[in-house]
């Protein structure tokens, strides 16, 4: 019997599970379609701040959204659990633009969200180091700057070297203490870190893949290769 | 935002080269996009003596051109060009974004350079054709003494740093990095003389979305174009100069970071400015010409008769600056964020002011722009200050955040000691007094001490926060998610094909394939009609994946994937089969499901799709099945008999081959082997003979007497493609007997009939 072939997107995800796993990561997958409160407020995105032209929303006609971030996952993950939490949310999300060669209007996110006691910035530049290097080889090299989320402070970007090249990856930081009090928690005891990178521009960059529209295309051309 | 390098250099020393700038401020959190170096000195300012059509091409001609020492040979394709033009001309070995010009044969004719548009010059978005050139350029020269020919640095300001939208915001970071002071002097007087018998009054209606406005009269401009500096500035920074006044208005925005509006004081009444909400449908022109509507939740400044201006937004076009305009009152003002936000949105009217309005200006800063832009006028287009009215100055009102040394040392990892961290935040322009720190008047974005953390963190480097290591710990592993992952491996295992389909549907999606609209969840705001309705069903998907793979025989596929009604959202597993034996195959497939994981057969409803339905998905292939289940309700039986859920990881080596545009050729070749070859290595050595090769699929292996002692059968489905475009069944052929001798002298293998 010829077996058949696993997405190369859920091949990804199922690397970066195994990854967590060893670290006590839950999975959890969250809702795609949720209110603005999980998606936007709860996220300290107050709806009057140019941070949401950021992210171009798929209303919905009875006034929820379709999720643009995994982050939506955050406060309700984090909302009916005592730390320390730990999560991953691998999920798909959407955005509202035209789509092109690099741009998907619906797509992957992997958030990953810790909440203890003492949670350090140095944990979070660890914890993506060996997660890039566990799906992309012992060699890999990470680097972070300095970006801006509302709901990570302090925030950062973080780029990946892959045979020669810098590719950005995706945005992550640590916890915002608003973020943390909607969870039902002390801010004053508690932090975290969370990120969300994007999948498919991870896996592209992996297989040298041009076009993330092959990913939703069902062309068995492509999904057979893996 | 483009930052111009010498334009901060008014500001702070920089002795660092380009590179060490762009690291600098990228990974101190202002990513610099890209950097362009300014006009190469090798492209020069040429006047064209003839043109002549190529002997071999319609659309290209050959242009002379002369940089009054010299002749040119070109080949251009540009129609916009006359003789006698002045042109700018990349000569040999001059670089254009990083192209190096090379001496070119064009159809046979020589081409000693490239004619460039306004685009290639890096100097605006016109492509349409050359640029032409002013006449006064002198020929010969390079187009940087005219031109752009700075470094410039493209920026991305992350929303909370409006202070960054300015050279003097950027040269204040420079400055905290480099351990200087910023060269800026913010105290600028202003003599005004000769006072008026008419002081302009100004009245503030509005006080809640206008904190400070200052206005200065001047009389006597002449109205003319910039002088050289100031234009050249402006266009390096993507500013199209107009004339000098508001060229003045221009550069201070982007020097200071303040907007700043001019009007002709002629078409104001009775010297008199009005600040005030807008009457619902109250209408104006704006400079560009187009009439706007208001409500009455939007800011105009008026006089007393009409409106003037949108505030923060966009000038009036009545009161604009004109040739003739002799006496005009500059505006420096701060309006409300929110309130400019939401007009500029309501409007659609994002202008350079109202962005900046949005992320904050700097409120201790109203003045000194005003003061500065009005002396510039003074200098330039020789006016005479005679009025200056200051209505409300804004103080910083920053909250005082406390410093919380042990936290911020704690959260990065750092031993810092407490004045090292009033350091970082002095450099910074904070304020400390006691242990809490006042951000400055430009800074709208710090109000917890973890605000202050990422302004330490990123001035000690984020190289200098040390990496610490997460313990190993025992995870759940009850997530629905691993039983999903699961059931894949089951379905993967029977020879089926994981597929993500698009989760959107059309408005024609429905009248084509009879859906109903009623369940369905609608999209309020589609940019692309493709995602008007969300799905309610991942069969359609999968069945429009069939039409998709015509080369593809037999199809199975499978999904997992969020459905979505107005009512709920569930996951769904959907299984397809198409092909010969595809009953056969999906019956097989669900028996397996049902073993794995105890499942009662009936819970699966195998479909097949009618000729009708088949051909409304323009699917040509009879003999479609469906399979499609809430998979809540496999989850639940598999937690019931406590399948222990889990999966392993492929050790797999894919080699990735891009798919063509074009469609791919399918030949299936059979070889009698060897019993131990392993047939994995006949698809490595198929995979590697030829580059058309696009995949190799093992789809039968059989071991019979038939063949001979130790022989078996190994059978593959070989697609080959060309990615340039579509293979002939003659190339295939040479293609595919490469393959066969290939095969025949690794393997010792014979091809079977």
């Amino acid at each position: 019997m010829t077996k058949g072939h696993l997405h190369p997107t859920t091949q990804l995800i199922r690397q970066a599970v195994k990854f967590f796993e060893t670290y006590g990561f839950d999975v959890y997958e969250g809702p795609e379609v949720d209110t603005e409160w999980y998606n936007f407020d709860a996220l300290n995105v107050a709806s009057d701040h140019p941070s949401r032209d950021v992210q171009d929303t798929f209303w919905l006609t009875d006034g929820r959204l379709l999720r643009t971030q995994t982050s939506n996952s955050q406060v309700r993950y984090g909302e009916n659990r005592k730390p320390p939490i730990k999560v991953i949310v691998p999920g798909l999300c959407y955005r509202n633009e035209a789509t092109d060669a690099g741009h998907e209007a619906a797509f992957y996110q992997l958030e990953g969200l810790y909440i203890d006691e003492k949670v350090k910035m140095g944990q979070l530049f660890w914890v993506l180091q060996e997660l890039y290097k566990q799906l992309f080889g012992p060699n890999t090299k990470m680097r972070f700057r300095p970006h801006h989320f509302p709901f990570t402070e302090p925030s950062i970007e973080f780029e990946m070297k892959f045979r020669l090249k810098w590719f950005e990856l995706g945005g992550a930081g640590m916890v915002h203490p608003k973020v943390i009090s909607n969870m039902g928690l002390d801010p004053n005891k508690y932090s975290g870190y969370a990120f969300g990178p994007g999948l498919e521009r991870a896996v592209m960059i992996k297989y040298g893949i041009g076009e993330i529209r092959l990913f939703r295309s069902g062309d068995l051309r492509f999904l057979k290769q893996f | 935002m483009k930052i111009l390098k010498t334009w901060l250099e008014d500001y702070v020393n920089i002795n660092q080269t380009d590179q060490q700038l762009d690291d600098m401020l990228t990974f101190s959190g202002t990513l610099v996009e890209d950097i362009s170096r300014g006009l190469d000195p090798r492209i020069i300012v040429v006047r064209i003596l003839e043109i002549k059509p190529h002997p071999n091409a319609d659309k290209l001609r050959l242009v002379r051109v002369t940089d009054a020492n010299k002749n040119y040979d070109i080949v251009c394709g540009a129609d916009n060009i006359k003789e006698g033009q002045i042109v700018p001309l990349a000569t040999i070995g001059a670089k254009l974004n990083d192209i190096e010009i090379q001496e070119a044969l064009i159809r046979g004719e020589k081409s000693l350079g490239m004619l460039c548009s306004q685009k290639e010059l890096g100097l605006g978005d016109n492509h349409e054709g050359i640029y032409i050139l002013p006449n006064e350029y002198v020929l010969g020269e390079s187009l940087c003494k005219y031109l752009n020919s700075d470094s410039v640095f493209e920026l991305e300001i992350t929303p909370n740093r409006g202070d960054c939208l300015s050279h003097l915001g950027i040269a204040r970071e420079v400055a905290a990095l480099t351990n200087q002071k910023i060269k800026f002097d913010d105290k600028i007087s202003t003599d005004t003389k000769n006072k008026p018998s008419n002081k302009l009054k100004i009245e503030i209606s509005d006080l809640d979305h206008c904190f400070a406005y200052g206005a200065t009269v001047i009389r006597s401009v002449k109205i003319a174009p910039s002088p050289d500096w100031l234009a050249k500035r402006l266009i390096a920074v993507g500013i199209k100069p107009i004339n000098n006044i508001v060229d003045i208005t221009n550069y201070i925005m982007m020097d200071l970071g303040q907007p700043l509006h001019a009007f002709d004081k002629s078409k104001i009444l009775n010297d008199k400015i009005i600040v005030r909400l807008a009457k619902d449908g109250e209408k104006i022109t704006t400079i560009d010409a187009v009439e706007r509507t208001l409500d009455d939740q939007m800011i105009v400044i008026s006089d007393e008769k009409k409106p003037l201006a949108i505030a923060g937004v966009m000038g009036g076009a009545d009161s604009a600056i004109s040739d003739n305009t002799s006496e005009i009152i500059l505006e420096s003002a701060v309006f409300e964020r929110r309130s400019v936000r939401r007009t500029a949105k309501l409007l659609r009217l994002t202008t350079d002011a109202s962005y900046r309005f949005e992320r904050g200006i700097d409120g201790e800063l109203t003045v000194t722009a005003m003061r500065k832009a009005a002396k510039m006028i003074c200098d330039i287009a020789g006016g005479e200050i005679i009025d200056e009215t200051i209505d409300i100055a804004v103080e910083n009102k920053n909250d005082f955040v406390k410093i919380e040394n042990d936290k911020i040392n704690e959260l990065l990892g750092t031993k810092l000691e407490n004045f090292k961290i009033d350091e970082y935040l002095k450099s910074l322009g904070f304020y400390i007094k006691d242990e809490m720190a006042q951000a400055p008047s430009w800074r709208h974005d710090i109000f917890v001490w973890q605000d202050l953390a990422e302004e330490v963190a990123r001035l000690v480097g984020f190289e200098n926060i040390p990496v610490s290591q997460m313990a190993v710990e025992t995870a759940p592993k009850n997530s629905d998610y691993y039983y999903k992952e699961y059931l894949k491996d089951v379905l993967v295992e029977n020879g089926f094909c994981e597929v993500f389909t698009y989760p959107f549907l059309s408005e024609s999606d429905l009248k084509s394939l009879a859906l109903k609209q009623e369940e369905l969840l609608e999209v309020a705001n589609p940019i692309q009609k493709e995602n008007k309705y969300m799905r309610n069903s991942l069969a359609v998907g999968l069945v429009r994946a069939v039409a998709k793979n015509p080369t593809f025989d037999p199809i199975l596929i499978f999904e997992f994937g969020n459905v979505l009604s107005v009512s709920e959202e569930k996951t769904h597993l959907a299984i397809l089969s198409s092909g010969k034996s595809a009953k056969a195959e999906i019956a097989k497939c669900v028996e397996a499901i049902c073993q794995a994981i105890g499942a009662d057969k009936n819970i699966f409803k195998i479909q097949e799709f009618s000729r009708d339905d088949l051909t409304r998905y323009k699917v040509k292939k009879s003999n479609v099945f469906v399979c499609e289940l809430d998979c809540a309700i496999l989850i639940e039986v598999m937690r019931k008999n406590k399948i222990s859920a889990d999966f392993n990881l492929s050790d797999r080596v894919v080699k990735y081959r891009e798919v063509s545009k074009y469609p791919p050729i399918n030949r299936d070749l059979s070889f009698v082997v060897d019993k131990d070859c392993i047939a994995d290595d006949v698809v490595d050595v198929i995979y590697e003979t030829s580059a058309s090769v696009l995949m190799v699929e093992l789809f039968d292996e059989f071991v019979s007497d038939k063949f001979g002692e130790n022989r078996k059968s190994v059978a593959f489905h070989i697609y080959l493609q060309d990615t340039q475009k579509t293979l002939s069944d003659n190339e295939a052929d040479e293609q595919i007997s490469k393959i066969v001798n290939m095969v025949s002298s690794k393997f010792d293998a014979k091809l079977r009939d």
